[in-house]
This record gives C-alpha cells, structure tokens and sequence, in this order.
C-alpha cells in the first residue's frame, strides 16, 4: 500500500472520522475513535463535519416519529435499566479507596505519551493534555488529563498496552459465590463509574471489590477471567 | 458557519466518484452496512472495499473544500 493516498496523519484522520461516520469500524475501532473525540477537540470537529456532510443522505427518506414505547425496549435491551437513574458515585474520588487500592505502579519511574496529534494540534492551544503513565512490566497504566484552564488534573487507572487490547473490569466480590461485574473502568469519564441500580445496596462498608485485567471491552464469561490486579475491603468514612 | 451546506456539496462530489465506489459509501451510511458485509455483498475482497471507500472519503474530502 506505498500509493496509499491516507500517508499523512491529517488525511488518516480524516479517514478514521469518515469511517466512524459511516459506521464501518469494528467496535473497537469506534470506541477508539470515541475516545478521541472526547480529549481531542479538533479531532472531534472532524467528526462532526463528516456528519454534517453526510447528512444528505438522509434526505432521500423520509421522517417517522417510532411508537414511544419503542425508545424503552430498545433502553432495555441495551442498558437493562433506565437511563434516568444515573447516581453519581464517588467511590473513585475518595481517597480511602485509592489508599487500599494498592497498585504498585511506580509513577516516578513513568514515560509520558502525549496523545493525539501532537503538540501543534489545535487541542493543545485549548490547554488540555492528556498523558499515559507507565512503568515496564506494568498490567496497569495511568491516565492523566490535564485541563490548563481550570488547572485540574484527572488521574485514573487503565489497562496497560494499546488501547483496544485490555480492559479493566471492577468487581464486587461477595462472601460467597461468584463476583458480580460493577462495569468496566473507563479511561475517558475522570474514572467515574455508573454502578447498575440492583448492585447498589450490596456497596457499603465491608464490601469486597477487586479490579481484574480483561479483555477488551470486559470479561466475556461475566466472570473474571484475568489476573486480579488489585482488591481490597471497602469501609465508611 | 456553512456546515450545513457541506452536507448538500458531497451529492456533486458523490457525483465525481466511481459509480460503484460512491454505492459503496452510500449503502454503508444508509443500510449500516460493515466492511465484511459489503465485501460479501459485492463479491470483492475486503481489503479492496476498504481501500475503495478509504479513498473515497479522501476523494470527497478534497472535492467538497474545493
């Protein structure tokens, strides 16, 4: 593929938006891409004008408002709860569970990637940054977004290697039987995780979680699968 | 800022592209068609539909900042 018009990483981006667009990527091609969008602005702009472009042809059908109760089937069978009920929780920002969620991952020793497009990207001249800490022989890297205007900086826990191979799964792991998934850790969200509503009165003091590396996109049993990268006991503060 | 008028610039670019190139494009936003589902359908490999519609975009892209 040496005459391979996409060699520029403009035009490649222009391609993988394109793709995203028409909706021909893999599902983690398009969760890549997701990603992107959200700590890259003009990347996400490129996505956009793509929509934009190819919303003509949209205009050879014509609109039909779907039956109300279509919009609950289809929030059931791809959430099995209703999106309304989004609890924040705060487990990611307590310290208490950062101290015993001992990773052992030596920051000090860290390589930093900066992301994206690069130092002249346009995203940059926004003051966010992203960086990916890790360490040799590490199965988990950090995530560190920075945003220069507000000065904060989010650091959270993602698998280490590229971004489609492994994911990190929390669970929550009962005296008996088997561990219940509390969802994948996302690297995209300031770490923040939506715990499903009928899981939520098992979280309290005493509560057992452990992180597990899976594969991407979680563990494909429901049960995990991988090493346990790090678990301990949660307790009140 | 002229956004929505892009959309209607890429039927005259379509236009520019090789008939069964822009289908392909087409069929892949509207019927949400895949990769492996198109290469199936058109009886072509993957990597050529890939490459079709990879240049495609390029294609459009140039054409509708013209």
């Amino acid at each position: 593929m040496t005459r391979d018009p996409g060699s520029s990483e403009h035009s490649k981006d222009e391609i993988l938006a394109g793709e995203y667009v028409l909706g021909v990527l893999s599902i983690e091609g398009r969760r890549m891409v997701e990603r992107r969008m959200a700590s890259d602005e003009a990347f996400s702009q490129i996505v956009a004008r793509w929509q934009a472009y190819m919303e003509s042809f949209n205009q050879d059908y014509d609109e039909v408002t779907p039956r109300a109760a279509v919009l609950e089937q289809l929030e059931q069978r791809l959430f099995a709860a209703p999106l309304t009920s989004k609890v924040k929780v705060s487990l990611w920002n307590s310290m208490a569970f950062w101290r015993w969620l001992s990773l052992g991952t030596s920051v000090a020793a860290a390589a930093a990637l900066i992301y994206a497009s690069g130092i002249a990207s346009p995203s940059s001249r926004d003051g966010k940054l992203v960086a990916e800490l890790s360490a040799p022989s590490n199965s988990v890297n950090m995530l560190a977004s920075y945003d220069a205007e507000s000065g904060r900086m989010r650091i959270v826990p993602v698998a280490a290697g590229r971004a489609q191979e492994k994911s990190l799964e929390l669970w929550l792991v009962p005296g008996q039987g088997d561990p219940f998934s509390l969802g994948i850790l996302p690297a995209d969200t300031g770490g923040e995780l939506v715990i499903p509503s009928d899981l939520r009165d098992r979280l309290s003091g005493g509560a057992t979680l452990a992180v597990s590396l899976e594969p991407f996109g979680g563990s494909p049993t429901g049960k995990p699968t991988g090493a346990i990268v790090a678990s301990g006991t949660a307790r009140s503060l | 800022m002229g956004i929505i008028d892009e959309g209607r610039r890429i039927d005259r670019c379509m236009a520019e592209l090789d008939p069964a190139h822009a289908s392909a494009v087409c069929r892949a936003y509207v019927e949400g068609l895949s990769y492996i589902e198109l290469a199936d359908d058109l009886r072509v490999p993957l990597n050529t539909v890939r490459t079709w519609l990879r240049r495609s975009l390029l294609k459009l892209k140039e054409c509708i900042q013209r």
